[in-house]
């Protein structure tokens, strides 16, 4: 993000933000509620687009793009979020299979890489679950699956831990972490300091739409 | 890019399963919209019909003077005979003229009177060629002007009633047809309207994952048009059915079939889906630009 300033109708926003994540890097954004974490993600994924400043993710940049190449930049994102957006009307594997769709694989592939990422995240066996009969960290899990199955350059997690206990929360950053090992950058924001603090990774704070500490 | 159809069409399909009230409302719709225009198709396909087996029939017959000279009466038949629009004429004498009195009454005039009263005459047909509507008077006009034509007997009137009743009908058909295929939009409009209000948490995640607009649009069409063909298909099983029936009744006291047009049904078909193809096409454009 190279001077990026973004304001909604009633005030709130990011002012003159200014930051980049490496490739395979794994960052935190934290800041309290309303400090701009979610707007920082929109940004980048390119939901909201900013007043001033260019955002540019990958060969996309927000200055440039065509609306009708937004779907493609958003191909190369995995997006979490902390009220985990499954469909509620589809078991597990029907799930994770929907961005392969999206994306255009053979059905014949698709099986294979499901149930990769499934095993991955240690929800063998849920297939056929609802996500109504998952728990609250199966189900963010099965949002992590959802994102990997595309095989995104960034992982953009929005509170991810923000509905779990601090032992499933603790389990979901490790899984975020081993994600990361092998070469996908971890944008993850939070609110939890405890959490994320002694993990080695670099850590972007947010007050007020201003980025404090990078 | 084939997968990807399929699951397009599948997830159509589900949509269809998943939204069973909505839906239940769009196909009956469809349904009564097509029993409705397929009525008026079946209607107005008999009716058409009648009226070419009226016109079929459709005949002027020229009565001439008592005194006039056989081939006075003859050069008369072949100047009406050349009169534009009719066809040909059949010239009938006196002899034939008593022989069709006996054949009509069952006696020979000649029995009660000594001279033969019955005049000359000939019978006109008119060209029949082409759907449109005959009008007869310009030739029974010109008739009337010849010299030793005594009278001339049509059913000009009773065909030109039934034929402007049929102009009615049709202009009537086209209208109604006109309203209820706006309403049906309308109500397919809506109910795309709130198949995508339901599915309003699917379409953001779609869009999230990287969803082009075709791809979130594609399975609210297909929906749309499944449900035009299940109505259609419906109302057209239906149909056949109240045909069938109705034929074993009228069978029962007339020699007459009301017949359902294979075009008939292949317009029914392609209305219904049409139909639902438009107001769920309006309805996609409109609530997901």
């Amino acid at each position: 993000m190279e001077n990026v300033t973004f304001s909604y109708e009633k005030g709130y926003g990011i002012k003159n933000v200014n930051f980049t994540i490496d490739d395979s890097e794994f960052t935190f954004l934290i800041g309290p509620t309303g400090s701009g974490k979610t707007t920082i993600m929109k940004l980048i994924y390119m939901s909201l687009f900013p007043q001033s400043g260019v955002v540019t993710t990958g060969k996309f940049s927000s200055d440039k793009i065509k609306k009708r190449k937004i779907p493609f930049l958003r191909r190369k994102i995995g997006m979490i979020f902390q009220d985990y957006h499954l469909l509620q009307d589809r078991n597990l594997y029907e799930n994770i299979a929907l961005p392969l769709y999206v994306v255009g694989t053979r059905h014949s592939d698709i099986s294979e890489r499901v149930e990769a990422v499934i095993d991955q995240v240690g929800l063998t066996g849920k297939e056929e679950h609802l996500p109504d009969e998952l728990s609250g960290g199966e189900q963010q899990r099965a949002c992590i699956a959802r994102a990997l199955v595309k095989e995104p350059e960034i992982i953009l997690a929005d509170e991810p831990t923000g509905n779990l206990d601090p032992i499933t929360s603790f389990e979901l950053l490790k899984l975020l972490e081993s994600v990361n090992h092998e070469g996908t950058s971890v944008l993850m924001a939070s609110h939890n300091y405890n959490l994320i603090k002694g993990r080695g990774h670099r850590i972007m704070e947010i007050q007020q739409g201003i980025l404090r500490n990078n | 890019m084939l997968d990807r159809l399929l699951f397009l069409f599948a997830e159509g399909f589900r949509n269809l399963l998943r939204h069973k009230l909505t839906v239940f409302a769009a196909v009956f719709s469809v349904f009564m919209t097509m029993i409705i225009i397929g009525s008026l198709l079946i209607i107005g396909k008999n009716t058409n019909k009648l009226i070419f087996y009226l016109r079929s029939k459709y005949k002027i017959e020229v009565f001439f003077d008592n005194d006039l000279p056989k081939r006075d009466a003859l050069n008369l038949v072949e100047d009406i005979g050349s009169i534009e629009g009719v066809r040909n004429t059949t010239f009938i004498n006196k002899e034939n003229a008593t022989r069709i009195f006996e054949k009509q009454f069952g006696e020979s005039i000649l029995d009660y009177i000594n001279s033969n009263p019955l005049p000359m005459s000939c019978v006109v047909n008119v060209n029949r060629t082409g759907d449109f509507e005959l009008d007869i008077f310009p030739i029974v006009k010109e008739i009337n002007l010849l010299q030793g034509v005594n009278n001339v007997e049509h059913q000009g009137k009773l065909i030109q009633r039934i034929e402007s009743y049929h102009n009615r009908f049709t202009k009537l058909f086209f209208i109604s047809s006109i309203i209820i295929i706006a309403i049906t939009i309308g109500i397919i409009y809506n109910t795309i309207k709130l198949t995508i209000y339901a599915k309003k948490d699917l379409i953001q995640d779609l869009h999230i994952i990287g969803a082009t607009n075709t791809f979130v649009k594609v399975p609210f069409l297909i929906e749309g048009v499944l449900q035009g063909l299940i109505g259609s298909s419906i109302a057209f099983v239906a149909l056949s059915i109240a045909l069938k029936i109705g034929n074993s009744l009228i069978s029962q006291f007339a020699s007459m079939t009301i017949r359902m047009d294979p075009a008939a049904a292949s317009v029914m078909l392609v209305i219904g889906v049409l139909i639902s193809f438009i107001g769920s096409f309006l309805s996609v454009s409109r609530f997901l630009p």
